[in-house]
């Protein structure tokens, strides 16, 4: 710690008293100290709780998290080789991207999965699903009559006969998916029908339709949850997670179908001095009875079989995981490839 | 400063107004303070305002989490020395720029103010890789030294404003007097400067207390504030934001108002 | 005359050592690693203008940089036309108030930004304060569209950045001779021309740092516009981050920031060559 401050200014002492006093319990490190970024919050209490202390009773390798994994910061940090950790969390898109710069270890299996409990899907070259969360829409159930439900995105965007106000998030990639899927393109073929110009174009007048009734385009994750609590909308496109807590309290209801499904994956940054102890930890993964405790918290778990087995009914019938065959997997490699024009697109259109 | 300074011109009608008028401008300004603190006394699990039940919920779950109160000293620690840091080398240069006349001085005081100005997600980066050379990510002062230099412009500019108007025939008359250049600074260009340099620290302090982006960059194992706070809401709202923020106010209130009295006991003293 | 001279000279170098510490520290922490970041933005990864072409090729970058400018500058304006009385007011009401009147100013700035614009929220929102009052008084029969328009995010920055102009003209104001004004008023000026020949010229180094330091933060703004406004509230702030955080394009979110800096400079430069012609003009 005391190597940190070289700095010399007037309050040094008082910043190593500080630092002394604060990270004192930081320094007093064990052999093996794994530093795990995340996006913190209440899902990383929960993972310090149900994965992280398990895994350290285990095998006495301590693991501490640190918040906000930053695509640029991981570059940086690459480039340099000096490691502030050992593993991150970061999204499918991201994954790719990092990937294709070669900022990733790739994973050895016979060190991370020796029992070979993760399903294929969730093993990729470089790094290993943890999570999964579904973008899927919810709407307020006391402006529609029973049996006059909204139930696909034909229903969405169909202003006549399901009126009221509408929210998306203000992101292009899920909406062109959605757009598609309203004018009837089916879920398989989504991505086929994007991978041509005229599928995009297509996907871009769809949503010229739904536009004028969109009054946000949301940013944080929080907001879609507010405004249905609210009733300032009508429906809203929204991640999975809190619409099962809201309709516990409110008239409001989450429509699985057509979602789509997308992972969140721990990836070790090339260079890593401790990459075999690392992948070593990604094993405290592969436990359902403790995934399951952790979806108890927040509802994104893993891929790992059984999960379903440790969960209240209820619960488990609210998981991205137990829906995904309605739903579309998000295709993180068309994304990577065409993100930058459309992006721009994207904030074109949002102005016109 | 007394009433008697009332210029005069304001008649009864428009001192009425004007009252009127700052009311109504309090009530805009507080408008989330208003809201805030009902909702931190609610039950639900996102911000409901009117909350439909009280609970002091949100309170508990502030109180409980080591990790939040760990942040929130960590950040007000930090934003008291920025401020004070910033708030003197701020001084420090105003004074130096009103004293000086050179070539290339406007320049210099463009690259001065240049840290409020360039996209703070930019600066982190570059501070970032710079502190990733120098090992210095996840330390104490790489973050204070940030946030001072991210907070100097407030006090180079609002001393330089006050300096604009300072008479230095006083610094003069006092030197010509027989004080030394200390003195008179001491006596005569720091009681003139206070309100100023009060004014930055406050800013100052605000800067370093609310910032994210850095913060987010640079500090590695331990949270500030705001971090803590971005990291709970990426996925959800927290109604213990509305909790902390409703905490952080009442401290305010009562540690100004404990001033305010002790400064007027203070004086009652020293009157007798 | 010369001593005099030879004086203020020997004081004036004494007086660069005070700009020392400012220079050294943002040299090393500001100037040298920006200038690293910056020069990616034309060598990456090898020297090339591509970034700027790409800015000057699509339209959008310059409507939004455009859009920037227009509204920081509505929202100084419109900071200096609610916070000029404020201050004047809290120059001259009675000490005793003063401390309180100046922490209820202060005191929302402990609330975070998302705290904020959910108060807007229930403020503006359809079944919000506005909208229910004015349904309930019959003036309307369905709620107004009122949030997340452009109109709630200049209600929402001016209310951010408010405090600032106010404490800034405060400043000033406290340390107005106000013998000058009495003198005027003696020598026959009405109280309306005291005040535009007198106090408000005076008063104007407060306006103009207030107007710079709010102009320069409005610039810098995104999160609070895309809260609480609509589809075509987008800053140029909001084009650098989703560069940086989602497109990792260092090199084109420099250009962009590049951009943004020159702009913020050049209409900063602009308001300061008009104040100074403002004030030899007046004075001739």
């Amino acid at each position: 710690m005391k190597k940190q401050h070289r700095f010399k200014f007037p309050t040094r002492r008082a910043v190593l008293v500080w630092a002394a006093l604060s990270l004192g319990s930081a320094t007093a490190f064990a052999e093996t100290t794994l530093t795990i970024n995340g996006y913190g919050g209440a899902s990383w209490d929960a993972i310090a709780k149900y994965i992280h202390a398990p895994y350290t009773a285990d095998t006495g390798v301590k693991v501490v998290n640190t918040t906000q994994p930053n695509l640029a910061q991981l570059k940086a940090m690459v480039e340099s080789g000096e490691m502030i950790y050992e593993a991150l969390e970061l999204s499918t898109q991201e994954y790719v991207t990092a990937v294709k710069n070669g900022w990733l270890e790739e994973i050895d299996y016979s060190l991370a999965d020796p029992e070979n409990v993760q399903p294929p899907e969730a093993k990729k070259s470089h790094g290993v699903v943890f999570s999964t969360f579904s973008t899927i829409f919810g709407y307020r159930t006391d402006k529609f009559a029973p049996g006059k439900e909204p139930k696909s995105w034909a229903d969405f965007w169909n202003v006549k006969d399901f009126p009221g106000s509408r929210a998306m998030q203000n992101s292009v990639t899920t909406n062109l998916e959605f757009a598609l899927m309203a004018d009837g393109v089916p879920k398989e073929d989504v991505y086929k029908v994007l991978a041509t110009d005229e599928g995009i174009d297509r996907a871009f007048r769809k949503l010229d339709e739904i536009k004028p009734h969109v009054v946000k385009w949301w940013t944080a994750g929080a907001e879609p949850v507010q405004l249905l609590a609210e009733g300032e909308v009508t429906m809203t496109t929204s991640w999975s997670g809190r619409i099962f807590d809201l309709a516990k309290t409110k008239p409001v209801k989450a429509v699985w179908n057509q979602g789509i499904i997308d992972y969140a994956i721990m990836a070790i940054p090339k260079g890593n001095k401790l990459a075999k102890e690392t992948m070593k930890y990604l094993t405290a993964w592969n436990h359902p009875e403790r995934i399951a405790e952790f979806a108890k918290v927040t509802p994104y778990p893993n891929l790992v079989p059984g999960v379903e087995n440790f969960l209240p009914p209820e619960v488990a019938a609210n998981l991205p995981s137990t829906n995904a065959s309605i739903q579309l997997a998000a295709d993180s490699d068309f994304w990577d490839s065409r993100r930058d024009a459309l992006l721009e697109r994207w904030n074109a259109w949002l102005l016109e | 400063m007394h009433p008697s300074d009332d210029p005069g011109w304001a008649g009864k009608g428009w001192s009425m107004a004007f009252t009127a008028y700052f009311i109504l401008l309090l009530i805009y300004l507080l408008l989330p303070l208003l809201i805030v603190i009902p909702v931190s006394f609610g039950e639900d699990q996102w911000l409901q305002f009117p909350p439909t039940s009280l609970s002091l919920r949100w309170y508990r779950s502030y109180f409980s989490d080591p990790g939040f109160i760990a942040a929130t000293f960590t950040s007000f620690w930090i934003a008291c020395v920025v401020s004070a840091l910033a708030t003197v080398i701020g001084t420090v240069t105003a004074l130096g720029l009103s004293r000086t006349r050179f070539r290339g001085k406007s320049l210099l005081y463009g690259f001065i103010i240049a840290p409020m100005v360039i996209p703070i997600i930019i600066f982190a980066l570059a501070l970032f890789i710079l502190f990733n050379q120098l090992k210095m990510t996840g330390s104490v002062a790489g973050l204070i030294l940030a946030h001072v230099v991210l907070a100097l412009p407030f006090p180079v500019l609002i001393v330089s404003a006050a300096l604009e108007q300072f008479d230095t025939t006083l610094e003069r008359a006092g030197r010509i007097l027989g004080a030394t250049p200390l003195r008179v600074f001491l006596h005569i260009t720091l009681p003139y400067l206070a309100p100023a340099a009060l004014a930055s620290a406050i800013f100052s302090f605000f800067v370093s207390f609310d910032e994210l982006v850095i913060a987010l960059f640079i500090t590695g194992r331990w949270d500030t504030l705001p971090k803590r706070i971005w990291s709970d809401l990426r996925l959800e709202i927290d109604p213990t934001i509305a909790a902390v923020a409703a905490i952080l106010i009442a401290i305010t209130l009562i540690g100004i108002t404990a001033g305010e009295l002790l400064r007027r006991w203070a004086m009652a003293r020293a009157a007798n | 005359m010369m001593m005099n001279e030879q004086k203020q000279a020997r004081s004036e170098g004494s007086a660069f050592w005070l700009l020392v510490p400012a220079i050294l520290l943002l040299i090393g922490l500001f100037g040298y690693p920006l200038l690293k970041v910056l020069i990616t933005s034309i060598l990456d990864p090898g020297f090339t203008l591509a970034h700027y072409l790409r800015i000057l090729d699509r339209p959008i970058y310059l409507t939004v940089l455009a859009r920037t400018v227009e509204v920081s500058l509505i929202v100084t304006a419109l900071c200096f036309l609610l916070g000029y009385p404020a201050a004047y007011y809290l120059a001259h009401c009675p000490p005793r108030l003063r401390t309180y009147l100046f922490l209820l100013i202060l005191l929302p700035m402990w609330t975070s930004l998302l705290i904020r614009s959910y108060s807007w929220i229930v403020v503006l929102g359809k079944n919000g304060v506005i909208n229910l009052g004015l349904i309930q008084l019959g003036l309307i029969a369905e709620p107004l569209q009122m949030l997340y328009t452009t109109g709630t995010v200049y209600l929402a920055m001016v209310q951010i950045l408010l405090p600032i102009m106010i404490l800034t003209c405060y400043g000033v104001m406290i340390k107005i001779d106000q013998g000058l004004v009495r003198a005027a008023r003696v020598l026959g000026a009405s109280a309306w021309r005291a005040f535009a020949t007198v106090y408000f010229p005076l008063s104007l180094a407060g306006v103009s740092t207030g107007a710079v330091i709010i102009f320069i933060l409005a610039m810098g703004f995104f999160v609070t516009p895309a809260l609480v406004g609509s589809r075509q509230d987008i800053m140029l702030g909001n084009l650098i981050e989703t560069q940086i955080n989602q497109a990792v394009n260092l090199g084109f979110a420099s250009a962009l920031g590049l951009l943004l800096l020159a702009a913020t400079i050049a209409v900063v430069m602009l308001f300061r060559a008009v104040m100074r012609w403002r004030f030899s003009h007046a004075s001739v």
